[in-house]
């Protein structure tokens, strides 16, 4: 039988990958699928219109694109970036920015993709930051940011490559690395002003790429709700777009939202930022049979294997998939969203591929679990890259939220030195992140040590790293807070990787991009899965931030020091510590012992330790 | 290979687009189908239009859905709504009405103005078949949602068989056939306020506006929330509007859902766009 001929359930075809298999594209910068231009051609119109009219002189604008999740709102900004790859006569800088981001990170965030954007190579291999400094030598004396003129005089003269790429994306670097690039070391250096810095690195970058017109596009805004209700995000998103609209002519702010969300702009309390978020809207609609069609052949066409025999049934443009099968989609209101039609199209193809035999169903524990190991290799990175301060500010209030904790707002006595602070059954709670070290850490235990004046009215947590080992003046700084009864906490990294996965998986989940064999799983689903499974250095920290007693480290004088020593090393000797340390062998053994979510303990001749990264507890795997 | 040919096309008059959309204005406020001849001499174009013309303006539009074909090939006629829309309603507004055999439904259905072709109606009824929401039962169509004509049918014999006879009314009032049901008019009415509203509000034609947006207009503010969530749903099943689904409005404080559209079935809208 040659392998066109049907079978009994269906034409037998080769086994290839499946066309169908990416329902959501994760990002306008992936090559992988095909593209319909007759989807939504009058919003992608809109926004070309736009653009033309910002590229023949007139100021930019702000355009919102809703629709429902799987309306291919990624694609049309996928669209946009080709098309603007394609037309070298009208340079174009484009930025894609996911907003998982949070009120208090915003403008950070955006400093991280533009740079990061604006560093990538593009087809010709040099970046677009490359192109734009060599048509503007003579612009970089004039950029009034020094750090970033220092930066981009670096990235010119292709010295300090990597470090360069770093402060631009905003990541914190070292002072003998700043020191590197000429540009002066902060002594401030607090959350606050990070922010604030940022928006000028921003303004300022983009002073310099103008007069090139730049499309900066915000998906899944809905992201920025970090947890169910919050709605700072979008007040900040709001003032930012405000701020960018008011102070640059040559930007066309797109912005994706999911229908669910966008009575948001209803809600805004600020009208004028109301006015030039929503200047314009466009709408993505399901599509008809006609355009389904076309999807799914260009679709089957992209597959090598199923050439040579699609040109075998000509007559029939599905073929191998049958057009009865999918008609039931489109029965109700004619019409379908793209993403349920490639579902159903995955689906079909599949059981092509098996010869119609089921596949067993991955349970939906399963497929959070694998979604989740992935994230977490992937935030494992990210906390590595942006610091442990943003993934706090970003990923912490879904942890209070759903710990029962309120989360307050800020007030003028509290915002002068706590980031955070909630109310529970115990009282009111301030948070103080102070994860990094040196001047930044003196001077916000300085500040808290100045403004604290009423422990009995707010109690007070400081999150520390417990490998930053403080100076002198923090470490006095810190006694006298713990004296009057602060508490120190310690925030594993392996605790800020698991909750930045899991907010990746919450914004995912909020635009409908969380998609298990066609089946959108909601926000709430993912949260209840978290919460159900948290990793033991999450839990042990939702319990310190609570207030249920716990194994408490801070009271551990060696617990610091071997934290920062195996920090360094990742893998050492417990002879080897206890001597660095000026420890006995038993006092760093008992230590380790105490504390199998931070340290791994093989057990000897000769006793090992090793930093811990997993989800478990590592003495028990190593025993394994 | 052969080299490129020239493909001469018919020559065609200019045509305004503002006359496609005065075209559109008019099945869009017609109250039944409109003949392609009348809206060839529509005032407003100040010229009349060819047949031919007038369904190659419209040709586009008939494809997206946005209007649709009524009548036969002899006299075509196009209207807002769609006949195969239109051609359930009305089989499934008679068989919970009157109970009829398949053949007598039909012919009712097909010959209520404006009349839709028999074909279509019996295309519909076979389909409401599939889908378990009209049933065949003693050669009687039944509304499985309002079975009332039936049973009324079967308790009649049922006494009658016995040697008791009731009248119709006794009997509709055990099956609880007089309960007040919401008028199937005003929902329309409220359907065509709401569509015009959306019209007037959305940014350009195909965006969408929350229904929390909609409700501020005052024409729609005192519309009850059952009789404005028929309306919209109305509006999306005779394809003049879709309704953006809310993913997550399960999780919604009831006062937030309050603010959405739903149709009772678990399924919440967050906002509308015209097709």
């Amino acid at each position: 039988m040659s392998p066109s001929t049907p079978a009994s359930s269906g034409p037998r075809i080769p086994f290839q990958p499946n066309p169908f298999a990416s329902a959501a594209l994760g990002s306008p910068w992936s090559e992988d699928t095909s593209d319909v231009p007759a989807i939504n051609d009058g919003p992608f119109q809109s926004i070309l219109r736009a653009l033309r009219q910002m590229q023949a002189g007139a100021r930019g604008t702000s355009i919102v694109v809703t629709g429902e999740p799987g309306s291919g709102k990624t694609h049309l900004l996928r669209r946009l970036r080709n098309t603007l790859d394609g037309d070298s006569q009208h340079p174009t800088i484009y930025v894609y920015v996911r907003c998982n981001a949070s009120a208090t990170t915003l403008w950070r965030h955006l400093r991280e993709y533009l740079a990061s954007d604006l560093l990538k190579p593009a087809a010709s291999g040099s970046s677009r930051l490359d192109f734009l400094l060599r048509e503007s030598t003579g612009k970089l004396d004039k950029v009034e940011n020094l750090g970033l003129r220092r930066a981009l005089e670096c990235l010119r003269d292709g010295r300090h490559f990597h470090i360069a790429s770093a402060w631009l994306r905003g990541e914190s670097l070292s002072d003998a690395d700043l020191a590197a690039l000429g540009i002066a070391i902060d002594t401030e250096d607090e959350e606050r002003s990070r922010e604030v810095e940022a928006k000028r690195v921003v303004d300022a970058l983009l002073r310099f790429i103008a007069p090139i017109p730049a499309v900066l596009c915000f998906d899944q805004v809905e992201g920025l709700e970090t947890y169910r209700g919050e709605e700072a995000g979008f007040h900040a998103m709001g003032q930012l777009i405000s701020a960018l609209n008011d102070g640059h002519d040559n930007l066309l702010l797109i912005s994706c939202l999911v229908s669910a969300y966008e009575d948001m702009f209803d809600r805004l309390p600020n009208g004028a930022d109301r006015d030039r978020w929503l200047q314009n809207k466009v709408t993505l609609s399901r599509i008809g049979w006609e355009q389904a069609t076309q999807l799914v052949q260009a679709r089957l066409d992209c597959a090598p294997a199923l050439t040579h025999l699609r040109r075998a049934h000509a007559g029939d443009a599905l073929w191998p998939l049958r057009e009865a099968a999918l008609q039931p989609l489109f029965v109700e209101t004619g019409v379908c969203l793209p993403r349920k039609l490639i579902q159903a199209c995955k689906q079909q193809f599949e059981e092509l591929l098996d010869d119609g035999i089921p596949r067993p169903k991955r349970s939906r524990e399963d497929f959070l679990q694998e979604e989740y190991a992935r994230n977490l290799a992937e935030a494992r990175l990210i906390v590595q890259r942006q610091g442990a301060d943003k993934t706090l500010s970003e990923c912490l209030p879904w942890l209070l939220q759903n710990s029962g904790l309120k989360l307050l707002g800020q007030s003028a006595e509290r915002s002068s030195f706590v980031h955070s602070a909630h109310s529970s059954a115990l009282g009111d709670t301030g948070l103080v992140f102070c994860i990094r070290g040196g001047n930044e850490l003196t001077n916000k235990l300085k500040r808290a040590e100045r403004h604290w004046n009423n422990p009995g009215s707010l109690r007070l947590k400081i999150l520390r790293d417990a490998s930053v080992k403080p100076g002198r003046v923090a470490s006095d700084l810190l006694a006298k807070l713990k004296e009057r009864g602060a508490q120190e906490i310690y925030a594993l990294p392996e605790a800020l990787a698991a909750l930045q996965a899991i907010r990746n998986m919450t914004a995912a989940a909020s635009a409908g991009d969380l998609v298990q064999d066609g089946d959108v799983i909601s926000q709430e689903e993912v949260t209840k899965w978290a919460l159900a499974n948290l990793p033991p250095q999450v839990e042990k920290l939702r319990d310190e931030l609570a207030g249920k007693p716990s194994g408490d480290a801070s009271g551990d004088a060696s617990f610091s020091k071997l934290s920062a020593l195996v920090t360094e090393r990742k893998i050492v000797e417990a002879e080897a510590a206890a001597r660095e340390l000026s420890l006995s062998t038993e006092e760093v053994s008992a230590c380790a012992r105490r504390h199998p979510l931070e340290f791994g303990v093989l057990e000897g001749p000769p006793l090992v330790f090793f930093q811990a990264v997993d989800g478990q507890p590592a003495a028990e795997t190593s025993h394994a | 290979m052969g080299g490129a040919s020239l493909v001469l096309m018919p020559p065609v008059s200019p045509v305004a687009p503002e006359i496609k959309q005065t075209l559109l204005d008019a099945i869009a406020a017609a109250g039944s189908p409109v003949p392609v001849g009348e809206l060839g001499t529509l005032p407003s174009p100040g010229r009349k239009l060819p047949k031919t013309r007038v369904q190659a303006l419209l040709k586009e539009d008939l494809a997206a859905g946005r209007v649709f074909l009524w009548g036969d090939s002899k006299n075509k006629a196009y209207w807002h709504r769609d006949s195969n829309v239109a051609a359930r309603d009305r089989v499934l507004h008679i068989a919970g009405s009157e109970a009829l055999e398949a053949k007598q439904l039909e012919q009712r259905a097909a010959a209520e103005q404006p009349t839709i072709a028999l074909k279509v109606v019996k295309s519909a009824r076979a389909q409401l078949e599939n889908e378990k929401r009209l049933r065949k039962e003693s050669k009687i169509i039944v509304n499985v949602e309002r079975p009332h004509p039936f049973l009324e049918l079967k308790i009649a014999e049922l006494l009658s068989s016995h040697g008791i006879q009731r009248g119709a009314d006794r009997i509709r009032e055990l099956l609880g056939g007089n309960e007040p049901q919401p008028k199937l008019s005003s929902v329309e009415e409220v359907a065509g306020r709401m569509f015009a509203a959306l019209k007037r509000l959305a940014f350009a034609p195909g965006t969408t506006v929350t229904f929390f947006r909609l409700r501020q207009e005052p024409e729609l503010a005192n519309v009850p929330k059952e009789v404005f969530d028929r309306a919209a749903l109305l509006l999306q099943r005779d394809r003049r509007a879709l309704l953006s689904v809310h993913d997550h409005a399960a999780a919604l404080p009831p006062e937030e859902q309050q603010r959405l559209v739903t149709d009772g079935l678990g399924t919440y809208y967050v906002s509308i766009y015209a097709r």
